[in-house]
């Protein structure tokens, strides 16, 4: 039977990766899509998605998130998060995450309920445990946590894109979705439920590369070719900005959590451990795991590396679901 | 037309004060009690919520909020620090500001299934008209409300909160309880745009009621008047011991102050326009700072630094009086 999941996306390249591989995978039911800010302003990020789920026909509820993380910006002594810098290529400006997905303009609108109170409300009258798979900041689930603790047990497990313990992205010791809401990411590690966490450890191991873009391109859908086209704009930022050890390469952070639920093998050192994340000033999101002899209660499963071969064929295999030709 | 207010308690013992005033009073149209973790547990402010709305009669539904602040207790240095106060003893019996459950018959009526924060986006979104939210506990449901969807905005006429103290304070040498409970939900909700009445301890303890007072409530004879009067003098006992105010044998009764000044606005005195912002770490957590300068921040609260006392006593006679339902 498929594993009923619901995605939270701040879409987002990678996230439209990630919404893309779980609508078509015959191992997924997805059963809504919550926004959240993060990689763009919420209003930007819905719009994505929506797009998105215009362009592929899918009959998946949407509902819009928050807009700004639950304390951070309460007080001026955050440590600044650096913008992304596009990168001149052919002339052209390439950016990480573009303000627009370049799809037509979304005719669905989201559901008329914020994206924490259908949380609430759904996971409460759920009869079968539900999977979460939050790949922007952690803010729509720390408030349903605040608001309904008791939903936790109806939680099978929560697959968070975030973090980082050797390799970090938008200051010296934080990534990017922790950063931005580490109370709400501090609520998720500690509500009981099983966490899995896929830090940039795990996502920067199952990269993309341009061989593999041209793989997704040969499968001819609509998705396979759109896939193609978020990964190569990724791997152009990488190339400048953050080369990885395998070179013409992108990480495609949230689509590995996906794929994890698909196939759990493709996360390939999954320690079983205490995380905790740092709250403030230096060390603000940082993503703490305790490595002593004698640790404290282990509360989550930390992912350290991952199969990029194995991604790379769920991938394929969903793109080539799509009915969709290109 | 009555004013529209929703109120937020952590019931409470001058919750339920502000509960019965705000139930009896005909300029409040009272939409909706939410409850919220503060004095006691959620668990024992919704029953007792519902118990004085139960006592009363009032047909006014109660949502079950927050169980903890924002994101405080996320840190371990942050958690209360259970002093060793020494108990208040009166006739040989223990006297408590707040007794874990008032002393009136458990509740029958129940909450409604949703949480206090979906009720407010709920009510706000549908609301024809602007709402005053009166919130005298820990502001948690509120700032989550506030956060799930800032459009709400709109519908608020204005919050009034009880908390905070400039000269002072109850919970440390810096902060007043409610605002030291959740900083974080503080600062959203003072910052957030709307008109924010605050009710800071100078205000609450310069408003205070006297034992006096309490034989006037006890003399009108109604269930609300001797329930006040049993409340009242409790505090003013627990005062007397711990904190005695400037009048002898009286106690601030905070909460009802906020609804009193909805009814009558020159409750409060010395009211100023200023820039509050709340401490969240060390020393000045939970403080209500609020900027002396002549070139401030931009002003975002009213902030209460008087209260009349003669005239507060004076309002929930008339309300006590109102009640329909003979005393015990």
């Amino acid at each position: 039977m498929a594993t009923k999941v619901i995605l939270d996306v701040d879409t987002g390249s990678d996230d439209a990766v990630a919404i893309m591989t779980a609508a078509l995978s015959p191992e997924i039911d997805l059963v809504a899509i919550c926004t959240t800010w993060g990689n763009q302003a919420i209003e930007d990020t819905t719009d994505n998605t929506l797009r998105l789920v215009d362009a592929m026909g899918l009959d998946v509820p949407v509902y819009q998130g928050c807009d700004t993380a639950m304390v951070k910006y309460l007080t001026n002594d955050y440590v600044e998060n650096r913008p992304h810098v596009p990168v001149m290529h052919n002339g052209k400006p390439v950016i990480m995450h573009a303000k627009h997905l370049d799809l037509p303009e979304a005719v669905t609108r989201p559901q008329n309920v914020p994206a924490a109170c259908f949380y609430v409300d759904y996971l409460r009258k759920a009869t079968e445990k539900i999977t979460l798979i939050p790949v922007g900041p952690l803010t729509n689930l720390g408030l349903a946590l605040r608001i309904a603790p008791d939903i936790a047990e109806h939680i099978e497990q929560i697959v968070v894109m975030g973090g980082g313990s050797k390799i970090t992205n938008c200051n010296p010791w934080g990534e990017s979705n922790i950063w931005h809401d580490p109370e709400a990411a501090q609520i998720v590690a500690e509500c009981g439920a099983k966490v899995v966490w896929v830090p940039l450890d795990a996502t920067h191991r199952a990269c993309i590369t341009m061989e593999d873009c041209r793989r997704f391109r040969e499968i001819g859908t609509f998705c396979a070719k759109f896939a193609a086209e978020q990964c190569e704009q990724r791997i152009i930022v990488h190339n400048a900005q953050q080369p990885l050890d395998i070179p013409d390469a992108a990480a495609v952070h949230d689509a590995l959590c996906v794929a994890y639920v698909i196939d759990p093998t493709v996360l390939t050192d999954l320690r079983h451990c205490h995380v905790e994340i740092g709250l403030a000033g230096y060390g603000e999101g940082q993503t703490i795991v305790d490595q002593r002899a004698y640790p404290l209660e282990k509360n989550g499963y930390f992912a350290y590396d991952a199969d990029r071969f194995k991604f790379v064929d769920i991938l394929c295999s969903c793109f080539a679901r799509d009915p969709q030709k290109a | 037309m009555k004013r529209k207010i929703i109120l937020d308690v952590d019931t409470g013992s001058d919750d339920a004060v502000a509960i019965m005033s705000a139930v009896l009073s005909p300029d409040l149209q009272l939409e909706a009690v939410c409850s919220v973790a503060g004095n006691k547990d959620i668990d024992k402010t919704t029953e007792n919520t519902l118990r004085v709305i139960q006592l009363l009669g009032a047909d006014v539904p109660v949502y079950r909020g927050c169980r903890e602040p924002l994101v405080k207790f996320l840190c371990p240095d942050r958690l209360p620090k259970r002093g060793a106060s020494k108990p208040v003893l009166k006739d040989g019996k223990e006297v408590q500001m707040h007794a874990d459950y008032l002393d009136i018959p458990a509740a029958v009526i129940r909450e409604q299934a949703i949480s206090a924060p979906e009720f407010y986006v709920q009510y706000l979104r549908a609301a024809k008209e602007p709402v005053t939210i009166v919130a005298v506990g820990p502001l948690t449901n509120v700032a989550m409300a506030l956060l799930l969807d800032n459009s709400i905005l709109n519908k608020i006429e204005e919050i009034v909160v009880m908390g905070g103290g400039y000269n002072i304070t109850n919970t440390s040498p810096s902060a007043e309880f409610n605002i030291w409970y959740d900083p974080e939900a503080a600062q959203r909700v003072f910052h957030c745009g709307a008109k924010v009445t605050i009710v800071p301890l100078d205000a609450t303890h310069a408003a205070c009621v006297t034992l006096e007072d309490c034989a006037r409530f006890r003399a009108l004879g109604t269930v609300s008047g001797n329930f006040a009067a049993e409340l009242c003098e409790q505090r003013i006992t627990v005062h007397d011991d711990s904190q005695p105010l400037a009048v002898p044998h009286a106690a601030a009764v905070h909460d009802a102050v906020c609804v009193a000044y909805l009814i009558d606005p020159s409750v409060l005195k010395d009211v100023r326009h200023v820039h509050c912002d709340v401490g969240f770490r060390d020393f000045c957590e939970g403080q209500t700072i609020l900027d002396p300068r002549y070139y401030t921040e931009e002003k975002n609260c009213y902030f209460a630094f008087d209260g009349d006392r003669f005239k507060f006593v004076d309002i929930l006679c008339d309300l006590f009086a109102r009640d329909k339902k003979a005393g015990r």
